[in-house]
């Protein structure tokens, strides 16, 4: 036995003795003060949280987070044919199937990007989906700035406050109808050019015909998740239903980083949402 | 003197699955110094588990007693270059991080980090991160078998002379849950817990802390090797 480890062992005998005396002695006393001694069993094990908490004042409370974050066309077209009706509901179902999800490896976070008139607006800051009571319909008129929404969408991800660098991949949702009406080309290349934001997983849906469909195909880079084509009020729903358990499967996933194939369910026999867009 | 303990756990996620603890740890005594390496398998690859335990082994072949470490990047260039020979298979296919630290017993120590993970060290009294936070998110990271360019290291000389220097290293499934206005008062108190500790005693309690991990919903493997001064 070398000197070091004499050394080490005899002062562990020293240590643990002491640990042990005192141990007892907190033992005996608080059993004097209540008038009973505590059976040994019951002492060790309330002392072994205490044990296994020396890491809990160095380390965050807070499951990992899962972001999602939706890119909503509010521009006057989608108030056309019960879209953006379509879309708040959808999303509030969303965001309900969401909050009940146990959470088990990931939070879910949810944030909504409007786009519509002269500016795309933070609707709903990013969020844990099981704090957002409601999310307020939104209302469509004007232009499609996807520009603007898509420079905010990078803004965001590029924040480490907002979205640490501990958080899952996170999943953009883009959903529009129209053509963009502004410059929207310089803000998709910074969004494909950051360091950051560039990661995100982007999936999007055309509503109607009217859709540019080569601006959504270019945003969308998830190979498990191409292009969507909506053509009904159904569709939407099926679309975020899809959305939905995709990102809630990566939740108790084994590696909540891998995105999980789109499943797209059967349409739903409604008449009340069978509108052709 | 320089003591050391570390221990290594697999995450909940892999015993669910069934699989193996993707982790490795590595802690050799080293003339009165000590020598540490933590590698983690990347979750993406499906034998990364191989990748890690080699680079381990790699780091303890490469860093000999009497190994000059004035060229650490001829050093790490041997170190990589015989983690590639030693590997039965595609290294994309077990590509790994790696954390090392070499000390000498006078206190001079090396240390190195590729990828994920956390070096975090007082020398000298100062406290200190070898390399600066994660650019993207979780589990996106430089790995060996992945990248091959010496730029994608983080190296160091440090000297652990006075009482209470310490170098700690740590897989990403301990770092990323640490609250990282807290990191000096960590290491502090992963010293202080080792070295009241024998070296037995001490690699029992921190296996037992990364086993009870409290951070809700944690998934990873686990690995902390830590290196201190008395």
């Amino acid at each position: 036995m070398g000197f070091a480890k004499y050394a080490e062992d005899d002062k562990s005998r020293y240590h643990a003795a002491t640990v042990i005396r005192e141990r007892e002695h907190e033992r005996l006393k608080a059993g004097a003060s209540t008038g009973r001694q505590q059976p040994a069993k019951e002492a060790s094990a309330m002392q072994q949280p205490a044990a296994n908490n020396r890491m809990k004042e160095f380390t965050v409370a807070k499951p990992r987070p899962l972001p999602v974050i939706v890119l909503a066309d509010a521009s006057g077209s989608m108030s056309e044919n019960g879209k953006i009706e379509a879309l708040n509901h959808a999303l509030s179902d969303m965001v309900r199937a969401f909050a009940s999800e146990t959470r088990v490896r990931a939070e879910i976070q949810v944030g909504l990007i409007t786009f519509g008139g002269r500016q795309a607006d933070l609707f709903v800051p990013l969020t844990p989906a099981h704090q957002i009571q409601s999310i307020a319909a939104i209302p469509a008129a004007g232009a499609t700035p996807l520009g603007q929404a898509l420079a905010l969408a990078t803004d965001l991800l590029e924040d480490h406050e907002r979205i640490p660098s501990r958080a899952y991949r996170p999943v953009l949702v883009l959903v529009s109808d129209g053509l963009p009406t502004d410059d929207w080309e310089p803000a998709l290349a910074a969004l494909e050019q950051s360091a950051r934001a560039a990661k995100a997983t982007r999936m999007a849906m055309a509503i109607g015909d009217d859709a540019n469909e080569q601006v959504l195909a270019r945003f969308a880079n998830d190979r498990e998740a191409p292009l969507f084509r909506a053509h009904q009020a159904r569709d939407i729903h099926r679309f975020f239903q899809a959305v939905t358990m995709s990102v809630a499967s990566r939740t108790v996933s084994t590696n909540p980083d891998q995105t999980a194939k789109l499943v797209l369910g059967a349409p739903p026999d409604d008449e009340a949402m069978d509108l052709d867009f | 003197m320089l003591l050391a303990a570390g221990a290594s756990v697999r995450g909940p996620a892999h015993a669910e699955s069934g699989d193996c603890n993707q982790d490795a740890l590595g802690l050799w005594g080293w003339r009165n110094g000590r020598l540490a390496a933590v590698s983690d398998g990347l979750g993406s690859r499906p034998l990364s588990h191989l990748g890690s335990q080699q680079a381990c082994r790699s780091m303890r072949r490469v860093l000999r007693e009497d190994v000059p470490w004035d060229d650490p990047k001829a050093l790490i260039g041997d170190l990589y270059r015989d983690w590639l020979q030693a590997l039965p298979l595609a290294p994309s296919r077990a590509a790994c991080t790696l954390l090392l630290a070499a000390c000498r017993p006078d206190g001079d120590t090396l240390v190195a980090q590729l990828g994920d993970g956390m070096l975090a060290y007082r020398a000298g009294g100062k406290f200190g991160i070898l390399a600066p936070a994660r650019e993207g998110f979780s589990n996106q990271t430089e790995a060996l078998g992945i990248s091959r360019s010496w730029s994608s290291w983080n190296v160091a000389r440090l000297r652990l002379s006075a009482p209470g220097d310490a170098v700690a290293l740590m897989s990403d499934g301990v770092a990323d849950d640490l609250d990282p206005r807290r990191t000096d008062e960590f290491l502090h108190m992963l010293r202080r817990a080792c070295a009241t500790r024998s070296r037995r005693r001490a690699r029992g309690w921190l296996q037992r802390q990364l086993e009870a991990w409290p951070t809700p919903g944690h998934a990873d493997d686990k690995t902390i090797a830590v290196i201190y001064r008395r």
